[in-house]
């Protein structure tokens, strides 16, 4: 309402936001649990004298500066920039709310991406201590990194005292800020597995005969069970911290994944069976027979990996609705506070960025503008959560009936806000949409509303 | 439509966690610092595509290049300062001295300067990137209400960065691992160098359109499809240009620093690398200067007009920046260090600059100073705290990592 709405055809802003954000929080979290098993890794084969697994660990150090220090670097700040782009007044508050927290996180990503280099640098140049050293740092900087921007993320969904004092430690150590710091670091080690097993399993190919020479494929067995073993831990954790996470969360974004919202809960649904499957492929694959496992089998469980992390940060972002800050600001980046306000001004009065300020005698444009600053911020015409099919054969007083109550009927959207007169233009338009075939224009000023919204003697023209 | 409108965001209620002046001061600080590293992606990849091609041409000539591959670093990364261990090559048009080194014949200049210059690249990025984060939030919590307009002007484009980031971040790791003088080098470095221009001048075209609030509501109303740019504006190509020369000028510097602070860099060619550097400088900092005189004069009439002299201290700022540029070409060849510190306090004053030319430029419809404050004091001393606690820690892997001896092979943790 505040800023300019971007319209991003098809596809939607949301989902733009949820491929950049999925992809990243899928490497993002390696880079953290990734850290870890570096070092301890490194540090178990200076203990017991296992050159061939130093070896592995030095390889796998490639993998992942190429996949963290790059990917994961910049699909985090490309988080940023979509998110200013579709929910510029979600970010604006978040970055005035927690400016010194960024700040802080700012600082840890900093030592995190010089600590990598030396670290990856070093390994001919620095004695074993000091690497360690390095390396314990790297890791120390990538998770003190998450607990900053856990602490912000789950602010969104549970503000908890915030909402009346608006101070940055009650934002921050928020209800579910430590459940889901749990989670995150359970994930981060799972990951860590995970990625091991890829580079493990390729063992024959590349780093072992790279490095030491080849032949040896106990080796290979070995790093591939240790690494499922990783895996297998950070799940285990899983299933308490998810129970611990979802009862602080919302009653109302508890009620979503228990049937509020049929999507979202097969979405939770599905969140828990591929990880149930990814458990017992790696139980029964590379932890018990880590001499069957191969890069076939350790692919499927990446790609399993990031259908994991796809839906349950899908969910994780549906629960939330219809806020993007829970009872502060809706979806469609307008106040909670304002809503009467906006109601009795009306909308298009109210937004900043429309060039129709009344439903007058062109009630399509008037109407395309309320849907452009109410809708579109989750909803296309046609593509992602269109409104087209939903739409189709419903009447204009059905719609009508639904938009005075959408909160009510519909518990994951905000409330419609603004005047009657608003409201019943864009009933009438969207009527129109749902009559028109897909991906046809919207209704114009041409359109049919311009009839049913204008006086009565106005000519039709359709 | 009304295309005289001007929209202007309403600020953010939660207001600013600190004084203004402070802000700024973050703001303008941290520029500084992304400045020197986006100078150095951008122009590093440049001469290394120039010395890359010099390095071709002699190879076409009938002298093959580097026997001993550099390819396969990032899988075993060497130490620097093993240049010398690079093989035999070329070296037509230079001077051709046989190697007082036991480890072989010694390498082209153009070489040894792209894999000086090649090395660098990966972590320049890193930095660019890491040193670009801290200005940018505080862009957006001082001027947030223009920068997220413009930037939904030109959603596509902005998003489009991201996209071509990626892209020439792995284009540099790609360079980090090529053999100098092979098409793959120069491939890579015509992507680099492409991209991230593009990237610059995405940047310079919403820095630019965030200062003209008046054209935001016309763009806007016009299409939301978020496909505006602001090349349409007349200063925006020579304040891209601006940024380029820059950006040679000061990777001139870093190259001629190259051959005093890396140990064991080749001595055949630490001399030529050296003053190719200083050269590269002084020859970037003066066509600076004209591409300066030719951007002030493209600069918005209100902008020209106060450093014009209708503000003394502003009129002053550019006098200072341009002086010190041109001393640190007239000293430089004499004391490195001097030049480079004129050229660091030139840097600065002209980001001190550029704030202002923001400032001029918004006066008449926004104000940071208007907007309200509700500081956040304990934790900005827990940042502060954080930040020296990171630079000491940092500080502390840097001097390991550059007094430990640089390993043969068999040594090092790795090589137990």
């Amino acid at each position: 309402m505040n800023f300019p709405v971007w319209e991003v055809p098809l596809l939607g802003g949301s989902l733009l936001i949820a491929i950049i954000a999925i992809l990243h929080v899928f490497v993002a979290h390696f880079a953290i649990g990734g850290g870890l098993f570096l070092v301890w890794t490194e540090a178990r084969a200076y203990r017991t004298g296992d050159q061939p697994l130093l070896r592995y660990v030095r390889a796998h150090s490639t993998f992942f500066v190429l996949l963290v220090l790059v990917f994961g670097a910049v699909s985090g700040v490309g988080i940023w920039w979509i998110i200013a782009l579709v929910s510029p007044s979600a970010t604006s508050t978040l970055i005035h709310s927690f400016v010194w927290a960024w700040a802080i996180e700012w600082v840890f990503f900093f030592v995190e991406i010089a600590a990598a280099f030396v670290y990856y640098y070093g390994w001919e140049r620095l004695d074993r201590r000091t690497h360690l050293a390095v390396g314990w740092i790297y890791f120390a900087a990538a998770w003190l990194s998450l607990f900053v921007i856990n602490g912000i993320l789950t602010f969104m969904l549970t503000p908890g005292r915030w909402l009346m004092s608006h101070t940055l430690a009650d934002g921050f150590f928020n209800p579910t800020m430590i459940p889901s710091l749990v989670i995150r670091t359970a994930v981060a080690i799972a990951l860590a597995g995970l990625y091991a097993l890829l580079t493990a399993s390729r063992g024959g190919t590349w780093w072992r005969t790279a490095a030491s020479g080849g032949g040896d494929d106990m080796l290979r067995q070995r790093v591939t069970r240790y690494a499922a073993g990783w895996l297998l831990v950070g799940a285990g954790i899983l299933p308490f911290a998810g129970a611990w996470y979802v009862s602080r969360i919302p009653y109302a974004a508890q009620l979503l994944t228990l049937g509020g919202a049929p999507a979202v809960t097969i979405f939770a649904a599905l969140s828990v069976m591929l990880s149930l499957l990814i458990v017992l492929i790696t139980w029964f694959g590379p932890y018990r027979h880590p001499d069957l496992a191969n890069v076939l089998v350790a692919s499927v469980l990446v790609v399993l990996g990031l259908g994991v992390t796809g839906v349950t940060e899908w969910v994780r972002e549906a629960v939330r609705k219809p806020y993007v800050i829970y009872s502060y600001m809706y979806s469609n980046g307008i106040l909670q506070a304002d809503r009467a306000a906006v109601a009795d001004r009306g909308i298009l009065q109210t937004a900043k960025w429309v060039d129709v300020r009344a439903v007058a005698r062109n009630g399509a444009e008037a109407a395309a503008e309320v849907f452009r600053v109410e809708c579109r911020s989750c909803h296309t015409i046609d593509g992602y959560n269109a409104v087209r099919p939903l739409l189709k054969g419903w009447s204009e007083p059905f719609i009508d009936y639904q938009l005075q109550r959408l909160n009510e009927l519909k518990g994951y959207m905000p409330p419609f806000v603004g005047t009657d007169a608003e409201r019943r233009a864009l009933a009438i338009w969207l009527a129109e949409v749902g009559r028109r075939p897909a991906l046809s224009a919207p209704p114009s000023q041409a359109g049919a509303v311009a009839a049913q919204t204008a006086p009565r003697d106005e000519e039709v023209v359709r | 439509m009304n295309g005289l409108r001007i929209i202007l965001a309403d600020p953010d209620p939660t207001g600013l966690p600190a004084a203004v002046w402070l802000l700024k001061f973050l703001l303008v600080f941290t520029f500084v610092l992304h400045l020197f590293f986006m100078n150095v992606v951008l122009g590093g990849g440049l001469v290394w595509l120039w010395a890359n091609w010099r390095a071709r041409r002699f190879g076409k000539s009938g002298v093959r290049p580097s026997a001993s591959s550099g390819r396969g670093e990032l899988v075993e990364p060497r130490s620097p300062g093993s240049e010398v261990m690079r093989g035999r090559t070329s070296d037509a048009g230079h001077r051709v001295e046989p190697s007082t080194s036991d480890l072989g014949p010694r390498t082209s200049d153009h070489e040894v300067l792209a894999r000086a210059i090649g090395r660098v690249l990966p972590v320049a990025t890193a930095f660019a990137i890491t040193t670009g984060v801290a200005p940018l939030l505080f862009t957006q919590l001082l001027y947030g209400q223009l920068f997220y307009t413009s930037s939904v002007l030109m959603a596509w484009p902005w998003l489009a960065v991201v996209g071509l980031l990626l892209a020439g971040y792995y284009a540099n790791y790609g360079i980090f691992a090529s053999r100098p003088g092979t098409l793959r080098a120069v491939s890579l470095g015509t992507l680099s160098v492409l991209l991230f221009a593009a990237i610059g001048f995405l940047f310079t075209n919403n820095m630019t359109l965030m200062l003209r609030p008046e054209l935001h509501a016309p763009l806007y109303l016009a299409s939301d499809a978020g496909l505006h740019t602001n090349m349409a504006d007349t200063w925006v190509w020579p304040r891209f240009a601006h940024m380029l020369v820059g950006s040679l000028a000061v990777t001139g510097l870093v190259v001629a620093w190259i051959p005093r602070i890396r140990r064991g860099f080749d001595p055949h060619s630490a001399g030529w690398v050296g003053r190719y550097g200083t050269r590269l400088f002084m020859a970037a900092t003066l066509v600076e200067f004209l591409v300066g005189v030719g951007f002030f004069f493209a600069l918005p009439r209100p902008v020209k007009d106060v450093f014009l002299g209708g503000r003394t201290p502003d009129a002053l700022l550019v006098v200072a920046g341009a002086a010190f540029a041109l001393a640190a070409v007239a000293i430089v060849r004499r004391s490195l260090l001097v030049g480079s510190c004129a050229t660091i306090v030139a840097l600065a004053d002209m980001a001190v600059v550029r704030h202002r030319v923001r400032a001029v430029l918004l006066e008449p419809y926004f104000q940071p100073d208007s907007l309200p404050v509700v500081p956040q004091a304990a934790v900005f001393v827990l940042f502060a705290l954080v930040l020296v606690a990171g630079l000491v820690i940092v500080a502390w892997m840097i001097w390991k990592f550059v007094t430990a001896a640089p390993a043969r092979a068999g040594e090092g943790v790795a090589g137990v």
